[in-house]
């Protein structure tokens, strides 16, 4: 297990006017190579709760761990946390700030101390993982497309090598294309390095298609886990929360009652009962 | 209502067209959604129907106005309201009501006329309940709902909205979809909405379709979204249900194609099934 939160709570602002509580006793399990899925509406915590996974928000009461190390405790080695778990915030192209597209990704290494060939090493090897070509690396980051942007906000915290990657909403904004391009490249960071990979979205698709296991959120709590095609199969309770689930979930399961989640578990099962018959 | 002939556009004369050959025609009242995939032109395009753009070749025709006229741009931005994408970036005034107000203000209408047409645009998007509420504190959903208000607050013919939903949740995505089609329904006002998103477009009366600047294919929903290879080439979606049947149909399975809705196909696949 990498990260483990054991009910966990927050509120912003605390006692002041605005005061907001955005998790309520949340526990989860995150286990090494899981590709986690954790989706919910805007402001039901999704966020705030990621935030807690590399110690950026510290829990107001329970416990988060992130490979033993609880985030709490005042001697917490919290560097330590931030580049095991690398977190992905939504529109990461906003962050992009340096001259160069090579720079930008080489920020995390040259901030840990490695070495100079190290350095270029892991900026060749994270720009190969998001699918960036290298001819590009030289450019600056705000004279490449949308797409490539945030491929490379992706590369510049895969630099650091994290064993966990937490990405907030990683296809936001982008067209078809794009997005299944990123999905793709995460899917394929996943199955070749086997890092952990927790995807926030509010894409159900994005969600059927790539998770193994997913978490909902609704209001600050954890409302629904499990297996994408047994989540979504809950379809009703799901658009009750603002949710939906892709339309084959809701089409095979007023069909004939199965859970499926993707385009081709409905055409294989269709296919299956035509031939048998 | 919007004419185009040959239009073209250059940003720069050495520059290849960003759209070319463009040539439509937009009834008073349609729902009309562009469809294409980023860099697809179709922004530059919809940047032509209010004179944001101005055509490098051909013509844009707003109810027989030439775009190219300045002395008719008042006249032209009034018939056609622009709403886009970053909710954020629309918003000018601290109070809601005082937001939807702030065009007729300027254009000095009374201001008895002003409260009235306020409170009906409010009304008609759903969001009277917050007219003294600070824009900021808002849902995305609920600001763009604003920004529609505020563009019907002009009383436009025709509204042109550019992915206005591509920075929302699925809630705000619903209340935005569901105000277009009540504003096109029971107003009668022209919707021209430009997405990537399909099951937008599938509410269209008709699509058309973006790549490499020109308007590739044009139809209605069941007809552009039957061509699932075709939209899949130019980095396009079809609706999920539509894919399968595609699917189906190439294992020799005799389904429709033309199949866009969950009750469509669960007709159709009740049939084959039983």
């Amino acid at each position: 297990m990498i990260i483990k939160a054991e009910n966990i709570s927050y509120t912003y602002s605390e006692g002041g006017p605005f005061e907001k509580a955005a998790l309520y006793n949340v526990s989860l399990t995150i286990n090494r190579g899981d590709f986690v899925g954790i989706i919910g509406h805007t402001g039901s915590g999704k966020s705030t709760l990621v935030q807690h996974f590399n110690g950026l928000l510290k829990p107001e009461s329970g416990r988060l761990t992130v490979d033993g190390i609880d985030t709490s405790e005042k001697k917490a080695d919290l560097k330590k946390v931030r580049t095991k778990v690398g977190l992905v915030f939504q529109y990461p192209e906003h962050q992009l700030f340096e001259e160069t597209v090579r720079k930008d990704i080489a920020f995390a290494p040259v901030n840990m101390g490695l070495s100079p060939d190290e350095i270029h090493d892991r900026v060749i090897w994270a720009s190969r993982l998001v699918g960036l070509p290298e001819e590009i690396l030289d450019k600056s980051p705000f004279e490449i497309s949308g797409g490539q942007k945030r491929r490379a906000a992706i590369a510049g915290v895969l630099a650091m090598k994290p064993e966990v990657l937490v990405l907030d909403e990683p296809t936001a904004g982008l067209d078809p294309r794009g997005r299944d391009e990123i999905l793709r490249q995460i899917k394929k960071l996943h199955d070749e390095t086997g890092i952990t990979v927790v995807l926030v979205s509010h894409g159900m698709e994005d969600i059927a298609n790539t998770v193994n296991y997913l978490y909902v959120m609704n209001n600050g709590r954890i409302v629904m886990h499990g297996e994408p095609m047994k989540v979504f199969s809950r379809y009703e309770e799901l658009e009750e929360m603002g949710l939906t689930a892709p339309q084959v979930t809701k089409l095979m399961k007023k069909l004939c009652g199965l859970d499926v989640c993707t385009v081709h578990q409905a055409k294989e099962y269709i296919l299956g009962v035509l031939r048998r018959a | 209502m919007i004419k185009t002939k040959n239009l073209e556009f250059k940003y720069n004369v050495d520059l290849d067209p960003v759209i070319k050959n463009i040539n439509i025609n937009i009834k008073k009242g349609e729902f009309v959604a562009v469809l294409g995939h980023n860099g697809s032109g179709k922004s530059t395009l919809a940047k032509h129907f209010n004179a944001i753009l101005l055509p490098s070749g051909g013509a844009v025709y707003i109810r027989g106005m030439d775009t190219r006229n300045e002395n008719l741009l008042y006249e032209i931005r009034r018939e056609i309201g622009m709403v886009f994408q970053n909710p954020d970036n629309q918003i000018v005034a601290t109070i809601v009501e005082e937001d939807v107000a702030f065009a007729l203000e300027n254009l000095g209408v009374p201001s008895q006329e002003i409260r009235k047409t306020v409170d009906w645009a409010l009304e008609t998007v759903g969001m009277s309940e917050y007219k003294k509420h600070a824009p900021h504190l808002l849902s995305g959903g609920q600001k763009q709902r604003i920004a529609i208000a505020g563009i019907l607050a002009m009383k436009p013919e025709c509204i042109v909205l550019d992915e206005p939903t591509a920075m929302l949740d699925p809630i705000g995505r619903g209340e935005v979809i569901n105000t277009l089609k009540r504003l096109n329904k029971s107003e009668e006002i022209t919707i021209i909405l430009i997405t990537h998103n399909m099951d937008e477009a599938v509410f269209a009366h008709r699509v058309l379709v973006m790549n490499d600047g020109e308007i590739i294919k044009e139809g209605t929903p069941a007809d552009v979204f039957s061509d699932v290879e075709g939209m899949k080439s130019v980095g396009l979606d079809v609706p999920q249900v539509t894919e399968l049947m595609y699917e189906l149909r190439k294992e020799g399975i005799d389904v429709p194609q033309d199949v866009l809705t969950i009750e469509q196909a669960y007709e159709v696949l009740s049939e084959v099934l039983c």
